[in-house]
């Protein structure tokens, strides 16, 4: 009992990881239409950039830094890559997030060459004890920091006027622009936005792999994008429950099904996507909007 | 009084096909303008044109000056625009559509007036807006426009789709808001008859050009009007 509670404590901090990433692929699939196969990448450029920051500052300050650069990053990309194209069809779209992959892959390894580095964790890797079970502090801490980037997400989409402007013009450009939300502006914002939750994916991610180089979130992406399908590529709330659902179940078939093991996670996960898919097409918080005439 | 909108010889196009042949047009300060023709003649294109959504050339005023050419600009000079199709944002709350009226506007108190003049908006605040009916959408997209104390409503085909019932009821509040408010409506209708009702001048719109303009009761009494519009 409680090594079942361990490991889907564990599986939740995984999980957690694979919301962020999965939450930022519906933003930017919400606001363009497309899905960002750069949002990886995106991560892992980020997860260096802190990397360079923390031999110099405190943690939580070079995580700080590390989300603001990571916002003008993913905004910059939005202005100078996808709104040159943004009448261009979804498939151009794509190809150009497939080259945001490619390129920061590449840029990565150019700047910070290609030996595997280690970013501390900002939670000691002590056990804590909860009612005589002892959960990892660093999975404990994972979840929270996941849950409170996705928590003030949240109350910025639904409490702020930006938030609602950047709801709008996801949903409805045309009639944003005439209640006067600049829709581009929305854009470049979505975009940074997403990025910042990549890198906290990232951030997260690192310590947890002990290692980390230029391909640490490419397993990640894939996870992130089950997750999204999951629950519904274009709900924020799937993508969340997804994330934390696929982590747990994963972890758990990985320590409890011996014929999983650590090998067919993924292939089992995508297993129970498929499955899931046949069932409810759009996913499980994915619908059709109710519209009348 | 002055002019509030004025057209001066517009021009537009949808990338190569021309829509509008040099339309002139004006709304004073208080007043109700019908704008009236056959389907294609171009009356979308030509508020969709005020609202800056379509290239154009030629003159437009708002209040003696050049208005914005962003729609974004012009929902923030002041000019509500209630557009074909009604632009509900369906997966949103009917509260947060409304919070959307009031996006470009730097005012509060919004939701007390769209309440005074559709009450049963907040006790339905929470439902989300694409499961009211039509009729329900339309005042509700009406009821956005007010949110943003716009001083020009730019409305398109009101009674697309509805029953008469609603559409007299429609039609009786946007009197009212132009008796008291003192709001200046553009008005493009289909039907005719209802339109002049409420409008005191009327333009009718041919192939991108104006090809009469009058008081609503000259143009009730012209033959033409009564043959193509009115149907007697
Ligand atoms: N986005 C567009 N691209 C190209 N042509 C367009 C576009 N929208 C409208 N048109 C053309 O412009 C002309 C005028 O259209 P518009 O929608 O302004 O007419 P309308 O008077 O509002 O007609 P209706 O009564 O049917 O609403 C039509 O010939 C139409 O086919
Ligand atoms: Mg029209």
């Amino acid at each position: 009992m409680a090594d079942l509670l361990q490991q889907i404590v564990s599986g939740l901090a995984s999980g957690g990881i694979y919301a962020s990433l999965a939450l930022a692929l519906v933003l930017i699939y919400r606001a363009t239409r497309v899905v960002n196969f750069g949002q990886g990448e995106m991560a892992m450029f980020t997860t260096f950039v802190a990397w360079s920051l923390a031999n110099h500052l405190p943690y939580w300050a070079a995580f700080a830094l590390t989300l603001v650069i990571a916002f003008a990053g993913g905004a910059a990309l939005e202005l100078l890559l996808i709104r040159p194209i943004r009448d261009a069809p979804v498939l151009t779209v794509v190809t150009v997030t497939i080259g945001v992959l490619i390129g920061l892959n590449g840029l990565a390894r150019l700047i910070w060459g290609n030996e595997p580095r280690q970013l501390e964790s900002p939670f000691s890797t002590e056990p804590v004890r909860i009612g005589g079970v002892a959960f990892s502090l660093q999975d404990l801490g994972t979840i929270a920091v996941s849950l409170a980037i996705v928590a003030v997400l949240w109350l910025f989409f639904q409490r702020t006027k930006v938030g609602l402007g950047l709801r709008a013009a996801a949903l409805n450009p045309s009639a944003s622009r005439l209640v006067g939300v600049r829709v581009g502006a929305m854009l470049a914002l979505g975009w940074g936005l997403a990025a910042v939750l990549g890198a906290v994916a990232g951030l997260m991610a690192a310590p947890a792999l002990g290692s980390f180089d230029q391909n640490m979130m490419q397993p990640i992406l894939l996870y992130a994008f089950a997750a999204a399908i999951l629950g519904g590529i274009d709900s924020p709330l799937g993508a969340v429950v997804g994330g934390l659902g696929l982590g747990v179940i994963v972890n758990l078939l990985g320590t409890y099904v011996d014929v999983v093991g650590a090998e067919l996670r993924l292939p089992v996960a995508l297993l129970i996507i498929l499955v899931v898919l046949l069932v409810r097409p759009a996913g499980l918080f994915g619908r059709e909007a109710v519209r009348r005439v | 009084m002055s002019a509030l909108l004025e057209l001066r010889d517009v021009h537009a196009r949808y990338g190569a096909v021309k829509v509008l042949h040099g339309v002139s047009l004006s709304v004073r300060e208080g007043e109700v303008v019908a704008l009236l023709g056959a389907n294609g003649a171009g009356k979308t294109t030509t508020l969709r044109t005020i609202s800056g959504m379509v290239k154009r050339s030629g003159e437009i005023l708002l209040a003696g000056r050049r208005i914005a050419s962003s729609p974004e600009g012009v929902a923030r000079a002041g000019v509500a625009h209630v557009p074909e199709g009604r632009g509900t944002f369906a997966e949103l709350s009917v509260r947060d559509n409304l919070r959307l009226g009031a996006y470009a506007a730097g005012r509060n108190g919004g939701f007390t007036r769209a309440y005074a003049y559709f009450p049963w908006l907040e006790e339905r605040a929470a439902q989300q807006a694409g499961t009211l009916s039509g009729g329900e959408q339309q005042m509700l997209a009406l009821a956005r426009a007010l949110m943003s104390h716009p001083r020009l409503l730019l409305l398109d085909e009101p009674s697309l789709g509805l029953a008469p019932r609603v559409v007299r009821e429609l039609f009786q509040i946007v009197r009212r808001l132009n008796e008291e408010e003192g709001l200046a409506v553009l008005v493009v209708e289909q039907n005719a008859s209802l339109a002049l009702d409420v409008a005191t001048r009327a333009y009718v719109l041919e192939t991108g050009r104006v090809a009469l303009e009058g008081s609503s009761d000259e143009l009730r009494a012209n033959d033409d009007v009564r043959r193509s519009y009115l149907g007697y």
